[in-house]
């Protein structure tokens, strides 16, 4: 088990940020931390990374406790990339190497890695955004980490940015790495992660797989100027699970291999022409909002 | 430790303020001995201060073995203050650039960071002894009449105060420092602190109406300040202490306990 969480709990006064949290972590995972501003996902990963202290509950990196030592093996930003603004990106590494007792040769292939080797000489505080988020993540990847942890990694950032970190997260994942990554960004979560949890206000109130929550079929809407005929035609079709009528539009539920073109072909034959047909994508999104929604404040 | 110590001085090499605080405060420690003896043979020769033979600053032996210690550990104790600058500017940009939260993710405890500071704090304190015992053997072996290994021994252990004294004066600051977390505030008040609010009531408490110099004594700066008295009043009205009281070292080492476990316990206790 990579972490492992046990009735972690913060109170900041009165205010209950995390509550009682339980949640585990396996290894090769890509874990999505999902949940609205301020549901406790950054003081989670701050208890996590021994920044905040915890009201009550343990936790367990790779079953071997949370010392600052088993945080050397751990590569984590926290909100924004945070270096010493005068110094050049190779200097501030460099203090990161002598912190995680690093070798420097480590520094040039992750700077390549991220494509920052050309401006390692540069002073961080002209470094643009994008640049500073890129160092960063060459920052947590300097201990060849086995896992690391990405909060917002995309906040802030231009579309040209956007696609750039994207596509360094989907490469490292690849590569087999452990990765938690808080977001709210719920599209980016879907297109990485394998799971996800949902905090809200403090609580866990949903926790599973991303190919099994999404997964589950097609849905799509047809609609022509006979839907009692189109539903009785459409009931021959094999694949179809399901037919709603929602009124002017028929919804369809589905396996996951039905195609609209199979439906259009299918019903055409039988002399109906349709005036409307749309694939839904359910994304993590609607779902998320489900959860949330389902819940009560 | 040795490690901890790299990583500060890593961490300080780059910064301006860093060469900007210590080229000033060599410049100063260097060129004191020399400019005040400039002064005195400027007063000697202008007839400044009459024909009195006890304002004759030429029998002074101000740089003679074995006053020498004594009047260059007060004298340098005045500009320690350049140097505590350089442990509140040091510590109070780790809380602003966060990067104290980012040593702690990326791997060090909060007590690793702690000792961190405090390695650079032992050090800069160990610099400042072994340049007052360079300089004091070069301007007392260029001024003083006599050069005997005893007279040159003798008063040493003032040394060894200077650098207490320039360690417990680190340590109110970084003390200060854990404290505020903001560089600005943190000088402001412990310039204000240091000049102007504890001079008053101590004042006030040694003062005739009060006359109570113990309590005075053990107020924070003043306790610091006390490891080495002021030497030059015996040229001039004959009586000065010229010796380290195990009274003042015991109230300085009872404070210097508290920064010191006060601004661990600060560290530990907060959130980052």
């Amino acid at each position: 088990m990579m972490l492992e969480i046990q009735n972690l709990t913060k109170n900041y006064g009165k205010l209950q940020a995390v509550k009682q949290l339980n949640l585990k972590i396996e290894q090769g995972s890509v874990f999505g931390l999902l949940g609205p501003n301020g549901s406790g996902k950054t003081t989670t990963l701050g208890m996590l990374l021994g920044v905040t202290n915890p009201t009550s509950g343990s936790f367990s990196w790779f079953g071997q406790g949370n010392s600052a030592d088993i945080r050397k093996n751990i590569g984590a930003i926290l909100e924004q990339p945070v270096f010493y603004p005068y110094m050049t990106g190779a200097q501030n590494l460099n203090i990161v190497c002598k912190i995680k007792r690093l070798s420097k040769d480590r520094i040039d292939p992750v700077l390549k890695q991220v494509g920052l080797l050309n401006r390692k000489n540069d002073k961080f505080s002209g470094y643009s955004l994008g640049m500073k988020q890129r160092l960063a993540i060459a920052s947590a990847l300097l201990c060849d980490p086995k896992v690391l942890i990405l909060d917002e990694p995309t906040n802030g950032l231009d579309p040209q940015g956007i696609a750039e970190i994207r596509q360094i997260i989907t490469d490292i994942a690849q590569s087999g790495k452990t990765i938690i990554l808080a977001s709210h960004l719920l599209d980016e979560v879907q297109k990485v992660c394998s799971h996800f949890c949902v905090l809200k206000k403090g609580e866990l109130i949903h926790q599973g797989e991303v190919k099994a929550d999404f997964d589950t079929g097609t849905n799509i809407e047809v609609a022509c100027d006979n839907n009692e005929k189109l539903k009785h035609v459409l009931k021959s079709k094999s694949g179809i699970n399901e037919i709603i009528d929602q009124g002017d539009i028929i919804l369809i539920k589905g396996d996951k291999s039905l195609s609209s073109k199979e439906i259009n072909e299918h019903v055409s034959t039988q002399g109906i022409v349709l005036d409307h047909l749309n694939t839904i994508n359910k994304t993590l999104e609607q779902r998320f909002l489900e959860i949330l929604g389902g819940e009560h404040v | 430790m040795f490690n901890l110590l790299q990583i500060e001085l890593a961490k300080l090499w780059p910064a301006k303020y860093f060469r900007i605080l210590t080229a000033l405060w060599l410049i100063a420690f260097i060129s004191i001995p020399f400019a005040t003896n400039s002064l005195l043979d400027w007063i000697q020769a202008n007839n400044i201060l009459g024909q009195n033979p006890i304002f004759d600053p030429s029998i002074w032996p101000i740089f003679d073995f074995e006053d020498i210690w004594q009047n260059l550990a007060y004298i340098y104790k005045m500009i320690t203050i350049f140097m505590t600058f350089i442990i509140i500017i040091s510590v109070t940009n780790e809380y602003d650039y966060k990067t104290i939260r980012q040593n702690v993710i990326d791997g060090f405890s909060k007590k690793q960071f702690w000792l961190s500071k405090i390695s650079l704090i032992i050090c800069f304190s160990l610099l400042a002894g072994l340049m007052l015992l360079v300089l004091g053997l070069i301007v007392g072996y260029s001024l003083s009449p006599v050069v005997d290994a005893a007279f040159v021994m003798k008063n040493i252990e003032f040394v060894l105060a200077y650098i207490f004294q320039v360690f417990y004066l680190m340590m109110f600051a970084f003390f200060l420092s854990i404290l505020i977390k903001r560089a600005g505030i943190t000088i402001a008040i412990m310039v204000f602190w240091i000049y102007i609010i504890e001079p008053i009531i101590t004042g006030i408490v040694a003062g005739p109406l009060l006359d109570m110099p113990l309590i005075a004594n053990s107020f924070p700066v003043e306790a610091g300040w006390n490891l080495i008295h002021m030497p030059f009043k015996k040229y001039l009205l004959l009586q000065a202490q010229d010796f380290i009281s195990i009274q003042d070292i015991t109230i300085a080492i009872a404070w210097c306990s508290v920064f010191f476990w006060g601004s661990y316990a600060l560290l530990v206790k907060r959130d980052l």
